[in-house]
């Protein structure tokens, strides 16, 4: 049944991947503007195996992971604290937060760039932002919707500091904050791509940008379809992770895992930055952190091409 | 004190501090002025007219682009819920569709329409849309089915059985991804007028953002905020209007 299911609906997108190829192909669709399905992916693939892309992509899932890193260590312990320790005042900040929400993180981003500078941490500030509200409201009902009976039991048993936060209210809630950790990647996924095309000097937002601003049709295509599958490789990846059950040592390992991931990906990072700011000179416009055309396209391939034969 | 006072004592407190900062040399004013000065900008923006404008300019595109979403979303949704084969069929394409961000689309649309409304209006119409449809599918599984069986057993045919038990029941759950909707929609836009656009307010942050003045960059971003929050209020209202389930 369920593989019947899958059948059914890859039926749908073949058939969308094949009008992608014959449509373009037999002339309806002009071959410029709509490249058919083969030269997107054959583009694709050059693009990854000559390493052009793959900078971009570590930059990219570099800045998604530090803005969602940022976003759960404050958002998690305050939402755990304030629903579970001080309920009314979690209460009474509703509305401030509600309005807090509300402040469109676009145009947070030039007040980031007054206080941070021209750099990453701007933008990560954005991203953090953006998946603060999901995870905070995910962590807060997830602590509301407990049992009472299982705070009450936990209580008569004399359980409090460190055993009742791992082994009564983490567990409890992971579900929820599960839920809120993934509407929040999905966010900051979806706002990285747009910040990166507005200003920066790398990323996989910026070189869907910069193919669109140079006409490089195939590329914009190849990218943009590289984007949406990253997107749906994340989505089903936290889906899997959500369906886990709540282990302590589990969210360690994670844990530690995803900062160790970070902690590695900073350096190429932050080179990559130098790279490009070296290779800008006189005023900056646009909210990034480097000029879109003054870094050297050649310095990135370089580093891409390092990166693959494994020198890095 | 009672909860709406303490409510709005925090919020009262939280602009206090952002009056205070700056005044007291906590914060750097250039950066970030107290927030007398950024009323008192935004007042002076709506007395030159300027916002008023761009934000009548970018009321009109989410506006626009929203209203399509909803005229689009909402009856293929409600197709797509009713015919299960049909749903089977085309839910996982649409799926993948719906994760293709707005903003790659905005390049893609930009190759066939160039910088226009029109662009602008699509990829809004496109985020609200994805909501809407998903939501839509949902709500009309989640009807009741001893709901349906009732409306069967009074002899209700298929388009009445649809017309006065499947929408209905529906409804609440429609209005509130019109609710979410409205708000990426806002969202968005902001982005949308930052990339390409020489109007609106997201065009103004961004021109202000290149002449270093802070004042007015607030003054803007208040302005998005409230104008945001004003939305959410407003679907709000209408949400809660719609729902008339049993309590």
């Amino acid at each position: 049944m369920e593989l019947r299911r899958l059948a059914r609906g890859s039926i749908g997108i073949v058939a969308f991947l094949l009008l992608w190829e014959v449509v373009p192909r037999s002339g309806w669709v002009d071959t410029q503007f709509a490249p058919p399905l083969s030269v997107v992916i054959g583009t694709a693939v050059a693009l990854l195996r000559e390493g052009t892309l793959l900078p971009h992509v570590i930059v990219s899932l570099w800045r998604a992971g530090m803005g969602l890193a940022v976003a759960a260590a404050v958002a998690l312990p305050a939402g755990l604290a304030l629903a579970a320790r001080w309920p009314r005042l979690e209460e009474d900040l509703g509305p401030l937060m509600r309005l807090l929400g509300q402040v469109n993180p676009f145009s947070l981003m030039p007040v980031f760039l007054l206080f941070f500078g021209i750099g990453e941490t701007a933008k990560i500030g954005v991203l953090a932002w953006v998946c603060l509200w999901p995870v905070l409201h995910h962590t807060v009902n997830g602590v509301h919707t407990i049992d009472a009976d299982i705070l009450r039991s936990a209580r008569s048993m004399g359980i409090s500091g460190p055993a009742f936060l791992f082994r009564v209210l983490l567990p409890a809630t992971s579900q929820s904050i599960l839920a809120g950790l993934r509407t929040g990647a999905g966010l900051v996924f979806f706002m990285l791509i747009g910040a990166e095309m507005i200003g920066t000097g790398a990323g996989l937002g910026w070189f869907m940008h910069n193919a669109g601003a140079t006409y490089q049709v195939p590329r914009i295509y190849a990218s943009g379809a590289l984007i949406v599958l990253l997107g749906v490789l994340l989505h089903g990846a936290l889906g899997a992770i959500e369906k886990l059950r709540f282990r302590p040592r589990r969210l360690f390992t994670a844990t530690a895992l995803f900062l160790v991931a970070l902690a590695a990906g900073a350096q190429p990072v932050l080179e990559i930055d130098r790279l490009g700011a070296d290779a800008s000179h006189g005023p900056h416009h646009g909210c990034g952190s480097v000029d879109l055309d003054r870094v050297n396209p050649a310095d990135l391939e370089r580093i891409g091409r390092e990166m693959v034969e494994g020198r890095r | 004190m009672p909860g709406p006072v303490r409510k709005a004592a925090l919020v009262l407190l939280f602009l206090l501090a952002w009056e205070l900062a700056p005044r007291l040399g906590v914060a750097d004013p250039v950066f970030f002025p107290p927030f007398s000065v950024v009323l008192a900008t935004i007042w002076q923006l709506a007395a030159d007219g300027d916002l008023l404008r761009h934000a009548g300019i970018s009321l009109f595109r989410a506006g626009s682009g929203f209203l399509i979403a909803v005229v689009l979303a909402i009856p293929t949704g409600l197709v797509l819920g009713c015919e299960l084969a049909l749903a089977e069929l085309f839910v996982p394409l649409l799926g993948v569709f719906s994760q293709a961000n707005p903003f790659i689309l905005f390049h893609v649309v930009l190759l066939f329409l160039g910088i226009g409304e029109t662009t602008k209006v699509t990829i809004i119409a496109w985020v609200c849309g994805w909501p809407i449809l998903f939501s839509t599918i949902a709500a009309v599984h989640a009807v009741d089915g001893d709901l349906l069986r009732t409306g069967r057993a009074f002899g209700l045919r298929r388009w009445a059985l649809f017309r006065s038990v499947v929408l209905p029941a529906a409804a609440p759950a429609i209005f509130t991804a019109l609710r979410l909707s409205a708000g990426f929609a806002f969202f968005v836009l902001i982005a949308a007028e930052m990339m390409g656009a020489s109007s609106g307010l997201g065009w103004l942050v961004l021109s202000f953002q290149e002449s270093y003045h802070a004042p007015r960059i607030f003054a803007t971003a208040v302005s998005i905020a409230v104008l945001g929050l004003a939305t959410d209020l407003l679907m709000g209202r209408l949400e809660r209007k719609m729902d008339f389930r049993p309590r």
